[in-house]
Protein backbone atom coordinates (compact mmCIF):
# COMPACT_ATOMS: atom_id res chain seq x y z
CA UNK A 1 0.00 0.00 0.00
CA UNK A 2 1.53 3.47 -1.17
CA UNK A 3 1.91 6.05 1.66
CA UNK A 4 -1.22 8.23 2.48
CA UNK A 5 -0.04 12.33 1.66
CA UNK A 6 -1.99 14.67 4.11
CA UNK A 7 -2.27 18.35 3.82
CA UNK A 8 -1.63 20.15 6.13
CA UNK A 9 -5.11 21.39 6.80
CA UNK A 10 -5.99 17.80 7.34
CA UNK A 11 -7.48 16.83 3.67
CA UNK A 12 -6.67 13.58 2.21
CA UNK A 13 -4.20 14.20 -0.84
CA UNK A 14 -4.07 10.68 -2.26
CA UNK A 15 -1.07 8.04 -2.19
CA UNK A 16 2.18 8.35 -3.53
CA UNK A 17 1.58 6.27 -5.99
CA UNK A 18 -1.33 8.10 -6.70
CA UNK A 19 0.72 11.26 -7.03
CA UNK A 20 3.54 9.74 -9.06
CA UNK A 21 0.79 8.04 -11.69
CA UNK A 22 -0.71 11.32 -12.06
CA UNK A 23 2.92 13.17 -12.46
CA UNK A 24 3.69 10.71 -15.19
CA UNK A 25 0.96 10.44 -17.73
CA UNK A 26 -0.83 14.40 -16.69
CA UNK A 27 -4.23 14.75 -14.70
CA UNK A 28 -6.39 14.58 -17.34
CA UNK A 29 -5.00 11.22 -18.49
CA UNK A 30 -4.70 10.16 -15.13
CA UNK A 31 -8.60 10.95 -14.31
CA UNK A 32 -9.68 9.11 -17.99
CA UNK A 33 -7.45 5.72 -16.50
CA UNK A 34 -8.98 5.65 -13.28
CA UNK A 35 -12.89 6.34 -14.73
CA UNK A 36 -11.93 3.62 -17.10
CA UNK A 37 -10.83 0.76 -14.63
CA UNK A 38 -13.76 2.05 -12.45
CA UNK A 39 -16.29 1.42 -15.15
CA UNK A 40 -14.44 -1.79 -16.01
CA UNK A 41 -14.58 -3.19 -12.02
CA UNK A 42 -18.73 -2.20 -11.78
CA UNK A 43 -19.20 -4.92 -14.60
CA UNK A 44 -16.48 -7.80 -13.74
CA UNK A 45 -17.90 -10.64 -11.37
CA UNK A 46 -21.93 -10.42 -12.17
CA UNK A 47 -21.80 -14.38 -12.41
CA UNK A 48 -20.71 -16.82 -10.37
CA UNK A 49 -19.57 -19.29 -12.82
CA UNK A 50 -16.14 -20.19 -12.60
CA UNK A 51 -15.51 -19.51 -16.75
CA UNK A 52 -16.94 -15.78 -16.72
CA UNK A 53 -14.98 -15.59 -12.97
CA UNK A 54 -11.46 -16.82 -14.50
CA UNK A 55 -11.65 -14.23 -17.92
CA UNK A 56 -12.77 -11.29 -15.46
CA UNK A 57 -10.17 -12.20 -13.07
CA UNK A 58 -7.38 -12.32 -15.57
CA UNK A 59 -8.36 -8.69 -16.41
CA UNK A 60 -8.68 -7.23 -13.68
CA UNK A 61 -5.18 -8.91 -12.74
CA UNK A 62 -3.72 -8.06 -15.49
CA UNK A 63 -5.13 -4.00 -14.99
CA UNK A 64 -5.22 -3.42 -11.67
CA UNK A 65 -0.86 -3.38 -11.16
CA UNK A 66 -0.91 -0.26 -13.04
CA UNK A 67 -3.36 1.57 -11.06
CA UNK A 68 -1.66 0.57 -8.05
CA UNK A 69 -4.05 -1.41 -6.51
CA UNK A 70 -1.82 -4.36 -5.78
CA UNK A 71 -3.86 -6.14 -2.89
CA UNK A 72 -6.60 -6.56 -5.29
CA UNK A 73 -4.70 -8.25 -8.38
CA UNK A 74 -3.36 -10.35 -6.08
CA UNK A 75 -6.76 -11.26 -4.79
CA UNK A 76 -7.53 -11.42 -9.00
CA UNK A 77 -5.00 -13.64 -9.47
CA UNK A 78 -5.54 -16.09 -6.78
CA UNK A 79 -9.06 -16.64 -8.03
CA UNK A 80 -7.98 -16.66 -12.22
CA UNK A 81 -5.74 -19.44 -10.65
CA UNK A 82 -8.58 -21.66 -8.72
CA UNK A 83 -10.63 -21.28 -11.16
CA UNK A 84 -8.38 -22.70 -13.32
CA UNK A 85 -7.73 -25.77 -10.85
CA UNK A 86 -11.90 -25.89 -9.91
CA UNK A 87 -10.73 -26.01 -6.49
CA UNK A 88 -11.49 -22.90 -3.79
CA UNK A 89 -12.99 -21.02 -5.93
CA UNK A 90 -15.94 -20.15 -3.46
CA UNK A 91 -13.16 -18.65 -0.35
CA UNK A 92 -10.94 -16.85 -3.11
CA UNK A 93 -13.97 -15.12 -4.82
CA UNK A 94 -15.47 -14.15 -1.36
CA UNK A 95 -11.95 -12.61 -0.94
CA UNK A 96 -11.78 -10.83 -4.00
CA UNK A 97 -15.23 -8.94 -3.36
CA UNK A 98 -13.54 -7.57 -0.23
CA UNK A 99 -10.83 -6.13 -2.26
CA UNK A 100 -13.31 -5.05 -4.90
CA UNK A 101 -15.19 -2.90 -2.67
CA UNK A 102 -11.80 -1.65 -0.95
CA UNK A 103 -10.69 -0.72 -4.99
CA UNK A 104 -14.29 0.93 -5.36
CA UNK A 105 -13.72 2.95 -2.33
CA UNK A 106 -10.32 4.01 -3.33
CA UNK A 107 -10.82 5.33 -6.86
CA UNK A 108 -14.05 6.83 -5.97
CA UNK A 109 -11.60 9.18 -3.31
CA UNK A 110 -9.32 9.48 -6.43
CA UNK A 111 -12.02 10.49 -9.09
CA UNK A 112 -13.43 12.92 -6.67
CA UNK A 113 -10.23 14.61 -6.01
CA UNK A 114 -8.95 14.41 -9.44
CA UNK A 115 -12.13 15.58 -10.62
CA UNK A 116 -12.08 18.48 -8.04
CA UNK A 117 -8.90 19.65 -9.28
CA UNK A 118 -9.44 20.22 -12.92
CA UNK B 1 13.32 8.08 -30.77
CA UNK B 2 12.58 9.59 -34.09
CA UNK B 3 13.47 7.89 -37.06
CA UNK B 4 13.10 4.49 -35.63
CA UNK B 5 10.52 1.96 -36.55
CA UNK B 6 7.47 1.53 -34.39
CA UNK B 7 6.67 -0.24 -31.50
CA UNK B 8 3.26 -2.23 -31.67
CA UNK B 9 1.07 -2.80 -28.76
CA UNK B 10 -1.29 -5.89 -28.52
CA UNK B 11 -3.95 -5.83 -25.47
CA UNK B 12 -7.66 -6.22 -26.07
CA UNK B 13 -8.01 -4.52 -22.44
CA UNK B 14 -8.35 -1.11 -23.78
CA UNK B 15 -6.91 0.15 -19.80
CA UNK B 16 -3.79 -2.16 -20.34
CA UNK B 17 -3.30 -1.25 -23.97
CA UNK B 18 -3.55 2.53 -23.61
CA UNK B 19 -1.73 2.94 -20.48
CA UNK B 20 1.14 1.18 -22.37
CA UNK B 21 1.16 3.35 -25.32
CA UNK B 22 0.52 6.91 -23.53
CA UNK B 23 4.01 5.93 -21.11
CA UNK B 24 5.75 4.73 -24.16
CA UNK B 25 4.68 7.86 -26.25
CA UNK B 26 5.71 9.63 -23.64
CA UNK B 27 8.89 8.51 -23.61
CA UNK B 28 9.49 9.35 -26.91
CA UNK B 29 8.38 6.33 -29.04
CA UNK B 30 6.00 6.33 -32.13
CA UNK B 31 3.46 3.98 -31.04
CA UNK B 32 0.34 2.34 -32.55
CA UNK B 33 -1.91 -0.08 -30.74
CA UNK B 34 -4.25 -3.22 -32.19
CA UNK B 35 -7.17 -4.78 -30.02
CA UNK B 36 -6.51 -8.45 -30.93
CA UNK B 37 -4.81 -10.86 -32.67
CA UNK B 38 -5.91 -10.66 -35.87
CA UNK B 39 -4.92 -6.51 -36.02
CA UNK B 40 -1.86 -6.86 -34.34
CA UNK B 41 -0.91 -9.50 -37.19
CA UNK B 42 -2.14 -6.62 -39.73
CA UNK B 43 -0.48 -4.42 -38.24
CA UNK B 44 2.66 -5.72 -37.38
CA UNK B 45 2.87 -6.51 -41.22
CA UNK B 46 2.62 -2.83 -42.56
CA UNK B 47 4.06 -1.32 -39.61
CA UNK B 48 7.39 -3.38 -39.62
CA UNK B 49 7.63 -2.48 -35.53
CA UNK B 50 11.01 -2.28 -33.97
CA UNK B 51 9.32 -4.18 -30.54
CA UNK B 52 6.15 -5.57 -29.83
CA UNK B 53 4.46 -5.97 -26.97
CA UNK B 54 1.95 -8.68 -26.77
CA UNK B 55 -0.92 -9.96 -24.41
CA UNK B 56 -1.39 -13.70 -24.91
CA UNK B 57 -5.07 -13.52 -24.12
CA UNK B 58 -6.94 -12.49 -27.01
CA UNK B 59 -10.08 -12.66 -29.06
CA UNK B 60 -9.81 -13.76 -32.71
CA UNK B 61 -6.75 -14.81 -32.83
CA UNK B 62 -4.45 -15.46 -29.32
CA UNK B 63 -1.04 -14.26 -28.58
CA UNK B 64 0.64 -17.81 -29.67
CA UNK B 65 -1.43 -17.62 -32.97
CA UNK B 66 0.25 -13.73 -33.29
CA UNK B 67 3.60 -15.09 -32.65
CA UNK B 68 3.53 -17.92 -35.65
CA UNK B 69 1.62 -15.23 -37.80
CA UNK B 70 4.89 -13.18 -37.12
CA UNK B 71 7.48 -16.04 -38.01
CA UNK B 72 5.85 -16.66 -41.19
CA UNK B 73 6.21 -12.97 -41.82
CA UNK B 74 9.67 -13.56 -40.88
CA UNK B 75 9.47 -10.71 -38.23
CA UNK B 76 10.76 -12.79 -35.56
CA UNK B 77 13.34 -13.20 -34.02
CA UNK B 78 14.94 -9.64 -35.61
CA UNK B 79 12.00 -7.90 -33.58
CA UNK B 80 11.73 -8.37 -30.28
CA UNK B 81 8.88 -9.37 -28.43
CA UNK B 82 7.16 -9.15 -24.94
CA UNK B 83 4.71 -11.21 -23.92
CA UNK B 84 2.01 -10.47 -21.28
CA UNK B 85 1.30 -14.14 -19.53
CA UNK B 86 -0.70 -15.12 -16.15
CA UNK B 87 1.67 -15.76 -13.17
CA UNK B 88 2.60 -19.47 -13.18
CA UNK B 89 1.61 -19.82 -16.61
CA UNK B 90 5.01 -21.43 -17.20
CA UNK B 91 3.95 -23.59 -19.99
CA UNK B 92 2.70 -20.73 -21.34
CA UNK B 93 5.80 -19.21 -21.47
CA UNK B 94 7.89 -22.00 -23.20
CA UNK B 95 5.24 -21.82 -25.87
CA UNK B 96 5.69 -18.47 -26.62
CA UNK B 97 9.68 -18.10 -26.39
CA UNK B 98 9.48 -21.50 -28.81
CA UNK B 99 7.52 -19.54 -31.09
CA UNK B 100 9.81 -16.42 -31.06
CA UNK B 101 9.09 -14.44 -28.02
CA UNK B 102 12.23 -13.01 -26.53
CA UNK B 103 11.04 -12.13 -22.77
CA UNK B 104 7.47 -12.01 -20.95
CA UNK B 105 6.27 -10.34 -18.21
CA UNK B 106 3.82 -11.86 -15.77
CA UNK B 107 0.33 -10.32 -15.02
CA UNK B 108 -0.14 -8.01 -12.53
CA UNK B 109 2.83 -6.17 -13.17
CA UNK B 110 3.76 -2.14 -12.57
CA UNK B 111 4.15 0.76 -14.44
CA UNK B 112 7.78 0.76 -13.87
CA UNK B 113 7.96 -3.41 -14.55
CA UNK B 114 6.84 -3.07 -17.30
CA UNK B 115 8.36 0.10 -19.19
CA UNK B 116 12.15 -1.94 -17.53
CA UNK B 117 11.39 -4.92 -19.75
CA UNK B 118 10.52 -3.17 -22.69
CA UNK B 119 13.54 -0.70 -21.94
CA UNK B 120 15.71 -4.22 -21.71
CA UNK B 121 14.05 -5.41 -25.49
CA UNK B 122 15.75 -2.69 -26.99
CA UNK B 123 18.38 -2.21 -24.73
CA UNK B 124 17.53 1.36 -24.26
CA UNK B 125 16.36 2.38 -20.63
CA UNK B 126 13.27 4.36 -20.72
CA UNK B 127 13.45 7.36 -18.53
CA UNK B 128 10.49 8.32 -16.44
CA UNK B 129 8.51 11.16 -18.46
CA UNK B 130 9.52 14.76 -17.78
CA UNK B 131 7.51 16.34 -14.81
CA UNK B 132 4.04 17.82 -16.45
CA UNK B 133 2.89 20.99 -15.00
CA UNK B 134 0.09 20.46 -12.37
CA UNK B 135 -2.06 22.81 -10.51
CA UNK B 136 -0.30 24.45 -7.50
CA UNK B 137 -0.93 21.97 -4.37
CA UNK B 138 -1.30 22.78 -0.94
CA UNK B 139 1.97 22.21 1.33
CA UNK B 140 1.31 18.67 2.21
CA UNK B 141 2.59 15.82 4.36
CA UNK B 142 3.88 12.27 3.57
CA UNK B 143 2.44 9.68 6.16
Amino acid sequence: MSAQIFTLDGRHGGTVFERDFEASLGREAALGFVTLFQAQLAERFQTAEPESLQADAHKVAGAAGLLGLDALGEAARVLEEACEARAGVARAFEALQIEVERAQARLAAWTARLAAAA
Amino acid sequence: MSGKAPILVADDDPLVRELILTRLRLAGFDVHGARDGREAVERARALRPQAVVLDINMPELDGFGVLAALQELRLTPATPVLVLTARHAAEDVRKAIKLGAKDFLAKPFTQEQLMARVGRLLRTPIAPPPPRPQAPQPETVEI
